[in-house]
């Protein structure tokens, strides 16, 4: 995201201003190679995770900070995932745990960690006042994606009929609608060294919405965003962007997404 | 331990280190490399500056009753008694050298030539091995962010001894990596230096040709006379000056 997809870290911390919260980027984060929360659990995997956790940990103590939050999918599922694992595989806890404590104090709880919707979706009042209905009669259709819904312990909310997303864009005055494939995997990774899975996935996914007659798609994954945008015809913004434009903070929008949106406003 | 007889000798401490399997007894208060010269060997590779900077020595040890594997330069580590020790002279760090004008300020660019630091699990493996007491893994981290700059500050101290990318499960070749970032932000970030242009510029015109030719013209030990007596009095010859 920092290299690859500024625009979303831009749109989301200015966002993240707008609503009121104070955001202070975690002194050293690892990556996490997105891979740990996609795969079976793996405790070397959790290494990276546990690590940024503890520095995260170590630093709000000094911020008076009390959570975490992402704007990556895939970071918010590792970092989650990584964050329940005390409790959800203690014996995988001690041994990475037992690995770090060379390095620093091993986390042991104490932080939130939030996605961007769940910041978003819980001010939903002051996110439609400062949207002002910008977008008002947009039909939108989101797409959710895996990362933020599987697996079960980690979702945002109720995997199978996921909500979140709806309200937000409720909330920007614009019209959800919903269609079948809004949880349906676009192939991921696969984009590397199968890219006839996302192919296929996507133009599944491409259909469905297409029936919906939504105008644009909103989803919260650059990586689903990067296939859809490669691999389909549809209107896709990243979430953070859609926001950031409705709440008019233009100057931490992408060209790219302000030419799709202004397209959809003269149609509109 | 003592050795000699009390009096006629200076008393010395000796210890047992291990090397190749076998067992030496060396005089306490030794480098590593000068206790492995005392035992008989000699170095013809691993050594080079003796003094902590180039790189050439690394070396790989455990303690007695520790199961952490320490790593040092064998020029700069004292011994310890029953220290278990392993040259690591070379290792095979296969380096791509950059064509003059294709750098470019990129971190794909970088993921191109070396496409194994994405395979980062960040274990930080490297760091506990590094000699220097740097960072390596913050320093690919931050090639994987996009952030060049911070990566060449982090490993200006690298010394290229390879014993990180000897522990990396991911097989980066991180010497290599960092003399790639180090030259990309060299030529692209770091201001340049007037005084080095300059001085350049004044070579280049031939300012300095006539006293070369005369240095290389003069015998050797003249230039050992001049050179002591430069030492002495802080003055050259008028033939060698410059202007």
């Amino acid at each position: 995201m920092k290299r690859d997809f500024s625009e979303v870290e831009r749109s989301s911390l200015a966002l993240l201003a707008a609503l009121g919260y104070r955001v202070v980027e975690i002194s050293s984060w690892y990556c996490c190679g997105g891979f740990p929360g996609a795969t079976a659990l793996e405790h070397v995997k959790y290494v990276s995770s546990l690590r940024t956790l503890s520095v995260a940990y170590r630093q709000s103590r000094e911020l008076g900070a009390d959570s975490v939050v992402t704007s990556c999918p895939f970071c918010y599922n590792t970092l989650r995932q990584a964050e329940q694992l005390p409790v959800s595989r203690p014996g995988e806890y001690v041994r990475v745990a037992d690995y770090l404590r060379d390095e620093l104090e091993p986390y042991r709880g104490g932080l939130r960690v939030l996605h961007l919707v769940e910041v978003i979706s819980a001010r939903l009042s002051d996110v439609a006042k400062l949207a002002e209905g910008r977008l008002r009669g947009v039909r939108v259709a989101a797409y959710y994606g895996c990362m933020l819904l599987r697996p079960r312990a980690v979702a945002v909310d109720n995997p199978d009929n996921p909500q979140v997303i709806e309200r937000i864009v409720e909330a920007l005055g614009a019209v959800p609608v919903r269609y079948p494939y809004r949880t349906y995997c676009c192939g991921s990774f696969h984009v590397l060294a199968e890219p006839a899975i996302v192919r296929g996935n996507t133009e599944r996914i491409a259909r469905s919405i297409a029936s919906s007659g939504a105008d644009i798609v909103v989803t919260p994954c650059p990586l689903c965003l990067y296939n859809l945008r490669r691999y389909t015809n549809l209107k896709v913004v990243h979430l953070s962007e859609l926001v950031a434009y409705a709440a008019n903070l233009r100057e931490a929008v992408s060209p790219e997404t302000l030419k799709v949106v202004a397209s959809l406003r003269g149609e509109t | 331990m003592t050795s000699g007889i009390e009096g006629a000798h200076q008393v010395r401490e000796y210890l047992t280190i291990y090397f190749n399997g076998e067992a030496y007894r060396v005089p306490k208060g030794l480098t590593i490399m000068k206790a492995l010269e005392y035992a008989g060997f000699r170095f013809t590779r691993g050594a080079g500056c003796r003094g902590g900077f180039c790189g050439a020595c690394p070396v790989v040890y455990r303690l007695p009753g520790d199961y952490k594997i320490r790593v040092g330069l064998a020029c700069q580590t004292a011994v310890v008694d029953g220290m278990y020790i392993s040259l690591v002279p070379y290792v095979p760090l296969v380096e791509y050298v950059p064509k003059r004008g294709e750098l470019r300020p990129d971190p794909g660019y970088v993921l191109k030539l070396y496409p194994e630091i994405s395979r980062c699990v960040s274990c930080n493996a490297c760091s506990k091995a590094c000699p220097q007491g740097l960072s390596p893994m913050d320093a690919i981290q931050a090639i994987l962010r996009g952030d060049l700059k911070k990566a060449a500050e982090l490993t200006f101290d690298c010394i290229s001894c390879g014993l990180c990318s000897l522990r990396c499960p991911a097989e980066i070749r991180h010497p290599p990596v960092f003399r790639l970032v180090g030259r990309v932000v060299g030529l692209y970030y770091t201001p340049r230096s007037k005084s080095l242009e300059e001085r350049v510029r004044e070579i280049e015109s031939g300012k300095y040709g006539k006293v070369f030719e005369k240095l290389l013209s003069t015998p050797t030990s003249e230039v050992r006379r001049v050179y002591e007596e430069f030492l002495k009095t802080g003055r050259l010859p008028q033939s060698l000056e410059v202007g």
